[in-house]
């Protein structure tokens, strides 16, 4: 065989496109000749080199970006690694059903976790006791009078003396309370209840409710500045508003500090992973409460409604799987835990769903929301649960 | 509830692409995905110019995606971007022939010469460039696209033979010119 017809062999054997039959001619050509094994190498060093050229493979980002704008594809986050698409045979039924059925699991879900701490409007004691495992009655020897007397002070509330009847709301304020008992207080009910066998009873202060707790000086932790320079960071301003009820529910007005500002939150998050953010929110909030308050061996139950400031840390996971028929919207989770005003922690799930229409700056989003709200009198600690239905909007820059 | 894009066929994708709707943009990223680095290297290599290359890139997709509204049986998709690709490549060196061969070739060496890793693969993008068009193409189609002579022979509509003599001479002329080189190199 000629020499030019075996370097040719060699190219085609190196291509995987030499016959079998041919194979063995050539291997005997190679065997004996160095020049042919010297081609052969020198082909196979530019083969190797031209594999290496990944550079060559590799679009310029501003190209891609040119072709998806030219032909109207939004450019998203996810960008070119999506590779899930809804089906095209869903029906028009399921592409609503499935979106409201995950409304519905998210809504019960929150609501059975939360509902495994809901109990009838029977404050106080077994909340207490279970909360820090002391005794739920407090006789009137171990009272702290200091948090004692600042409670009622700040409350504006003067807890009666030893007193066997059972006034009404007026006689409460023109007889025994002349002097310090506000108008705004209202005497919801009473029971025999405390250890001398004297009347327990519920109040209800709707003048400055929140500060019939002692205060605590809450804290609100710093957010954490999340630094990851490889990945995009997002910043999100979130608004949303919050309805819900508590349990307890006193059937009283709720007191509203704030005319704006209440039963909303105003957050800001960072986002630190693809699909996981992190941030701050600060709301405010109606909250039932109930709770012990003893004076001279009396014990009280009082009852408020009222609006309450909250700050929290927060973090929240976007659901990278997308609903099969509306692509946009993502199931999503957030947790909050942080500190109220009234010096308690305050916890918070919120799972729903979180629509981001392509190319917007702007998602909007629903879900339910469940919450824990501890709090303390007199060193005892108290429980007020919360499910509430969540709605708002994030601006994202 | 999901089906996975990267599971479909080519036949598949581009048969969404005609829907109109979310699905044809899904199907149009997919495919963009498995065969943008082939373009864009088949262009890159075959005009040995970045700016046109990019241009040509862009273009082929577009021209693609503006022609996925027509329905067609698509029986061969890579091989019919790559056409796309091609007549647009021929059109731009038809275009420049005689003006800014020169230019384009010293922007070329510069812009690469940063992204080289090593010192034979910019011997062969240089060589390249002397080969003649015909046999470069054929060298590229080969080594940067992975077709199969008779793939070659198809996606240019010429004679099977053709496409050994074209790719023998383009390889033969190469290891001429790099030679030398490898034999350096090869002390090193």
């Amino acid at each position: 065989m000629e020499f030019k017809n075996l370097n040719e062999k060699i190219i085609e054997y190196l291509d995987g496109e030499l016959p079998q039959f041919e194979e063995q001619e050539l291997f005997s050509a190679l065997a004996s000749n160095e020049d042919l094994r010297n081609i052969m190498r020198e082909h196979l060093a530019i083969s190797r080199a031209i594999k290496a050229d990944v550079d060559a493979f590799q679009p310029p980002a501003n190209a891609t970006f040119n072709i998806l704008s030219s032909i109207g594809i939004p450019i998203t986050a996810e960008g070119l690694q999506q590779n899930t698409i809804p089906k095209s045979y869903w029906t028009k039924t399921r592409k609503v059903g499935i979106p409201i059925l995950l409304v519905i699991l998210s809504s019960l879900l929150t609501f059975l976790v939360t509902y495994n701490f809901m109990k009838p409007i029977e404050p106080t004691s077994k909340v207490a006791k279970a909360i820090v495992q002391t005794p739920p009655v407090i006789i009137a020897s171990s009272i702290d009078d200091g948090i004692e007397n600042s409670t009622a002070k700040i409350a504006n509330i003067l807890v009666p003396k030893h007193n066997q009847n059972k006034p009404n709301a007026n006689q409460l304020t023109i007889s025994n309370y002349q002097d310090n008992v506000s108008t705004n207080q209202v005497l919801l009910n009473e029971t025999k209840n405390s250890p001398s066998n004297t009347t327990t009873k519920y109040f209800a202060d709707l003048n400055n409710p929140t500060q019939a707790l002692p205060k605590q000086n809450w804290k609100l932790n710093n957010s954490k500045r999340f630094e990851n320079s490889e990945q995009p960071r997002n910043v999100y301003f979130t608004f949303r508003g919050i309805v819900g009820k508590s349990f307890p529910n006193p059937n009283i007005p709720f007191a509203n500090a704030n005319k704006i500002f209440t039963n909303m939150s105003v957050g800001l998050y960072f986002t630190q992973w693809d699909n996981v953010k992190f941030g701050i929110e600060l709301g405010n909030e109606v909250f039932g409460l109930s709770y012990l308050n003893v004076k001279d061996g009396i014990e009280y139950t009082y009852e408020q409604k009222p609006s309450i400031y909250w700050g929290a840390v927060s973090v929240d996971y976007n659901c990278p799987v997308q609903l099969s028929s509306i692509p946009t919207i993502h199931p999503f989770v957030t947790a909050l835990a942080g500190g109220t005003q009234i010096g308690g922690p305050i916890l918070k799930g919120i799972a729903g769903l979180r629509f981001r229409p392509y190319g917007s700056n702007f998602e909007m989003y629903l879900g339910t929301e469940g919450t824990l709200l501890f709090y303390q009198n007199q060193k005892n600690y108290y429980l007020t649960r919360k499910i509430s239905l969540t709605y708002g909007m994030s601006i994202i820059f | 509830m999901i089906n996975n894009l990267e599971k479909l066929s080519d036949k598949e994708l581009y048969g969404m692409l005609s829907n109109g709707d979310k699905e044809s943009e899904y199907a149009f990223l997919e495919i963009y995905r498995r065969y943008s680095g082939r373009i864009y290297a088949y262009c890159k290599r075959f005009l040995a110019n970045k700016e046109d290359a990019m241009d040509v890139f862009q273009d082929t997709f577009i021209k693609f995606y503006q022609s996925s509204k027509e329905q067609r049986e698509m029986s061969n998709l890579p091989a019919f971007l790559l056409r796309i690709a091609r007549n647009l490549c021929l059109n731009t060196l038809r275009r420049k022939k005689h003006s800014t061969e020169l230019e384009d070739y010293m922007s070329f060496i510069n812009i690469d010469k940063a992204n080289e890793n090593t010192e034979l693969l910019s011997l062969i993008k240089n060589a390249l460039l002397q080969l003649p068009e015909e046999y470069r193409e054929v060298f590229i189609l080969r080594e940067y696209e992975g077709l199969s002579y008779n793939e070659i022979a198809e996606h240019l509509d010429i004679s099977l033979p053709l496409v050994k003599v074209r790719l023998f001479r383009a390889k033969e002329k190469l290891r001429e010119i790099l030679a030398p080189y490898i034999a350096e190199l090869s002390k090193l």
